[in-house]
């Protein structure tokens, strides 16, 4: 076997020094949020021009994928998303922490997200060429209705306050419009302040939605922010795995589906991971208890965004088309160095490609033992160092992490008045994470759709454009079965049982 | 605090094994005679892997074999560039702190309305690349010629959909002018990159992509290019013919530059564009350019005003179609 | 009359607002540009009337979970979120290193709900000024990231 010798290429010393130190800095940077992936592969490509362009890529392969791993830690700890495609982590990774259940949320998502990233390598060192012609396949429409998908969540995360929910995705919508917009170059929303002209930056959003209200309950109660660790103390790893064992069908369904996403160029983790947590919640036989501290919620979000990066190497190395933004920097330093992507890569350029694969399998397994180490302190450290520490350490990591989006204090603002914001609109009892949702997934949505609709306009058949080829109707079957389901189950739920529900404001 | 203390000792870690680290040690005030004698800060305003990037990370590779100082390149994508450019100004201008600017970005994009600058805020100094627009189509299209295309889209007013990169960017530009000279009416989808354009393309969403030649080489096996808006044929692309050729006078493209905060003296502007002449004056560096599809060019400081004139009367002939003349 | 009904109203009343805002907005907009604020505007008005409506029709007790389990000292919110805003507005001038070691200080003290112990706290101060100085310093020299030197420069 040709391709196995390519694994010890991979596994030179060096290769593993490179590939364990992208783990380590990837994680601790995933998990300081405000810090990305983007950012550190970006400052790393210059080194890699003078290194072997194999090792030069190993490393970087490594802090990409360990960097959407460490994003779990500030989620499950924090409840702040380090990464975007942690948002959905902290449904369920932050009730658990808070009743002392933090050790066992990380070595689940630690697992998970071994699991994840290797199905997704995995597909990609085998199917790549026919993924990459599905990825091709998700045109403009289809992008609309996964987008719309993932805000059916919505309904999800607020359930008995729907219309709240709704209102507060809308409200995160809105934020997304601010700004140029791409598709047709209008200025929006911005109200004449320039600071506003890029609009609400999606990192700086998320810091402050999130961490400012964690910051303002801190203060304003007296309770711990986490419960201190339960005697059964460390990694909690046999029960982990129980637990792993027996939702190994949502792990596994989760890892395929999030590969899948994942090589839909432009879609990233964000969307694998809150797709797949819808889809795991409805798959499960207790989906009251997603977003209280459930581990399949933990299982399914993590295991999917790492299986992103195997994912969007598909069309990034097949096709030369970026399936997300860390991708485009690796794709940018392949041909700064003369390499050509494309289908001959795996042919002509075999050595440098198959030693990268393996050498991103090697750095996925790796983050097994250092996640566990990292998570192990990072959860000692945040359970037990007092408030008076705690809140003024959070506050500088959320306004330096907003300011180093961009090197813009004007980021950091927008980040704390957001922030105040949603604090007040919880404190209204509005649910908050929708806005994030909105903010994420509005632009996606609203380039599908106006694309669409221009085709469509073009080709005389706008509502068919929508409806065409048999993925549209299949999201579109996916978002129906998501909103009525529930309201079927009630239904059935009524026939037996007559008590009422709470009420829905 | 602990997380902190860690996290600082992992990345000096992580600095240390073969990174090393850049310490700035260097006097505050910059001196134009040895610029550069510190890193120099090289903003993208666009996403990295794009290519504004590569251009610039080509650029990044040679900067300190010419100038005996390292570029670091940052990035501060956002509003279609405008993010960045809106703050140019209000960075230091002390020559360390350098842009990527863009013709016809940066004259399009003001009239478009408030995008937080004004065309004459951005102080490019040296214009060293220009990436020729293209027309393409999938490699198994039905049309095989310009003339072809041409033909089709006369008898389906508006049926054909070209993708491109972004609203009133280069893109849109090149169509529109390519509607006016060969008397069509075909419809443009703007896509928030050229990779999207790309990929829309290659899944048959639209017709045709108007995109550029460093998309051409890249994709070179999946799309067939139907005309370059070059002067002449480019040796990345030798079997693609050039607008000229086939009887259209179309010559246009993106224009890339280097730009610095208006504050930045003049001595220290030309020094800037020194700098970026050095290495647009490097061998290595011309024909990896060319390579990957960008068309190597120099303007210095000196002849940068005159050039954008000339460059502004060509967007002027297309403000109606791209609805910019109502603002 | 309760607390929430009140509260929802506000909420609502801000949301069609905020709705009727974006509308305007989009009314000099192209209409490519228009579509999808329009589209979210209405959505954004319609759910906050119906939220209003039915909670006008509801006669059942409002909201079964309780808002407000534990009382919460509302004072220390408000003096955390001053803090933050004069630390931003002293960002650029002071820089961030000493902005941000002065915030550090001010947060622990309105975070601190126990008596003051001078040497716990001096302690978590020094750890805090280590801390900020070293993650200034990564930012700096290793991500490449320029930050504001304010009067240390």
């Amino acid at each position: 076997m040709e391709i196995l010798g390519y694994l010890l290429n991979a596994l030179t010393p060096s290769n593993l020094m490179l590939a364990l130190c992208g783990v380590v800095l990837g994680t601790i940077i995933g998990a300081l949020p405000g810090l990305s992936a983007t950012m550190a592969v970006a400052v790393l490509v210059p080194f890699t021009f003078t290194m072997d362009p194999a090792s030069g890529l190993v490393m970087l392969g490594a802090i990409y994928t360990s960097s959407l791993y460490g994003g779990a830690f500030a989620a499950i700890l924090v409840n702040t998303p380090g990464t975007p495609s942690a948002i959905a982590t902290t449904f369920d990774g932050f009730p658990m922490a808070r009743r002392g259940d933090g050790a066992l949320a990380i070595t689940i998502a630690t697992i998970a997200s071994v699991v994840g990233g290797v199905v997704g390598v995995t597909l990609l060192l085998l199917l790549a060429p026919p993924l990459a012609k599905i990825a091709l396949q998700f045109g403009p429409a289809e992008y609309f209705w996964l987008a719309i998908l993932g805000l059916t969540i919505v309904s999800a995360l607020s359930a008995g306050n729907q219309l709240k929910g709704l209102t507060a995705a809308l409200l995160g919508l809105a934020l997304s419009l601010v700004g140029v917009a791409t598709v047709g170059g209008d200025v929006r929303l911005t109200f004449g302040n320039s600071n506003l002209v890029s609009g609400v930056n999606i990192i700086a959003g998320l810091i402050g939605i999130y961490c400012i209200p964690v910051l303002l309950d801190l203060v304003m109660s007296r309770d711990p922010h986490l419960q201190p660790a339960t005697e059964r103390g460390g990694f909690r790893l046999c029960e982990a795995g129980s637990t792993i064992i027996r939702d190994k069908v949502n792990l596994i369904r989760s890892s395929i589906l999030g590969t899948l996403i994942g090589i839909l160029p432009g879609a990233g983790g964000s969307i694998a991971s809150l797709v797949t947590y819808a889809e795991a919640r409805r798959a499960s036989s207790d989906s009251k208890s997603f977003g209280k501290g459930n581990p399949s919620g933990i299982i399914a979000t993590e295991s999917a965004n790492n299986a992103t990066v195997g994912g969007g190497f598909v069309p990034t190395l097949v096709l030369g088309i970026p399936g997300t933004p860390p991708d485009a920097i690796i794709l940018g330093a392949l041909m700064v160095q003369g390499i050509k992507v494309g289908p001959t890569l795996f042919v002509e350029q075999a050595p440098i490609t198959y030693t990268f694969i393996f050498g991103l399998l090697i750095a996925t397994l790796f983050m097994l033992p250092v996640g566990l180490i990292i998570g192990r302190f990072a959860f000692r450290a945040i359970s037990s160092i007092p408030k008076a520490a705690l809140v003024p350490a959070i506050a500088f990591l959320t306004v330096a992490g907003s300011y180093a989006i961009q090197n813009s204090i004007s980021d950091t603002v927008i980040m704390f008045v957001l922030g105040c914001f949603a604090w007040v609109m919880k404190s209204f009892s509005y649910p908050i994470s929708p806005i994030a949702l909105g903010l994420v997934l509005g632009s996606i949505a609203e380039q599908g759709f106006v694309q669409s609709y221009l085709i469509g306009q073009a080709q005389g058949d706008v509502l068919g454009r929508f409806f065409h080829g048999p993925i549209s109707l299949a999201l579109v079957a996916l978002i129906l079965l998501g909103l009525l389901y529930p309201t079927f189950k009630k239904l059935i739920n009524r026939r037996g049982n007559t008590s009422r529900q709470g009420n829905d404001i | 605090m602990k997380l902190n203390r860690h996290n600082y000792k992992s990345k000096i870690l992580g600095a240390a094994v073969g990174f090393g680290l850049v310490l700035a040690l260097q006097p505050a005030f910059a001196q134009s005679e040895d610029y550069p004698s510190k890193p120099v800060n090289y903003i993208i305003v666009f996403n990295a892997g794009g290519a504004s990037d590569i251009a610039a990370r080509m650029q990044q590779k040679y900067f300190e074999e010419e100038n005996g100082m390292p570029a670091v390149v940052q990035y501060m994508p956002g509003g279609g560039g405008a993010q960045g450019w809106s703050r140019l100004n209000n960075m230091e201008p002390d020559g360390y702190t350098i842009m990527g600017t863009n013709l016809p970005h940066n004259v399009l994009q003001p009239m478009a309305g408030d995008v937080g600058y004004e065309t004459e805020d951005i102080t490019t100094v040296n214009f060293f690349q220009y990436t020729p627009n293209i027309i393409a189509v999938a490699a198994d299209s039905e049309f095989e010629t310009l003339q072809q295309l041409i033909d089709h889209a006369k008898e389906n007013p508006g049926a054909v959909t070209f993708s491109g990169s972004g609203s009133r960017s280069g893109d849109e530009v090149m169509k529109a002018r390519f509607d006016q000279i060969s008397g069509v009416t075909t419809t443009y989808i703007p896509f928030s990159g050229t990779s999207p354009a790309s990929a829309a393309l290659l899944g048959h969403q639209v017709t045709a992509s108007v995109t550029y030649t460093t998309e051409a080489v890249n994709q070179s096996d999946n799309i067939r290019v139907l005309a370059v808006a070059a002067e002449e044929r480019l040796s990345s692309l030798p079997d693609a013919p050039t607008f000229k050729e086939l009887g259209f006078d179309l010559v246009g493209g993106a224009y890339r530059g280097v730009g610095v905060p208006k504050d930045t003296p003049e001595e220290l502007r030309q020094a800037v564009s020194d700098a970026i002449s050095r290495i647009s004056a490097n061998a290595k560096f011309r024909s990896e350019m060319s390579e990957a599809g960008f068309v190597p060019i120099d303007i210095p400081y000196s002849k940068v005003e005159a050039f954008i004139v000339d460059q502004k009367e060509i967007y002027q002939s297309v403000e109606e179609p791209l609805g910019l003349t109502s603002n | 009359m309760n607390d929430l009904k009140i509260k929802t109203a506000f909420g609502s009343i801000f949301f069609i607002s905020l709705g009727a805002i974006v509308w305007w907005q989009s009314l000099n907009l192209s209409v490519m540009g228009a579509v999808f604020p329009r589209v979210v505007s209405i959505t954004m008005m319609l759910t906050s009337v119906l939220i209003i409506l039915r909670m006008l029709l509801s006669k059942a007790p409002l909201w079964s979970e309780a808002t407000r389990e534990k009382p919460k000292n509302i004072w220390r919110g408000i003096l955390l979120v001053m803090t933050i805003g004069i630390w931003l507005m002293l960002f650029r001038p002071l820089g961030m290193i000493l902005s941000s070691i002065l915030a550090f200080a001010v947060l622990m003290l309105i975070a601190e709900q126990d008596e003051l112990r001078p040497l716990r706290t001096t302690l978590i101060l020094i750890g805090g000024a280590i801390g900020i100085f070293a993650v200034t310093l990564a930012m700096t020299e290793v991500l490449m990231i320029p930050v504001p030197k304010g009067i240390l420069s």
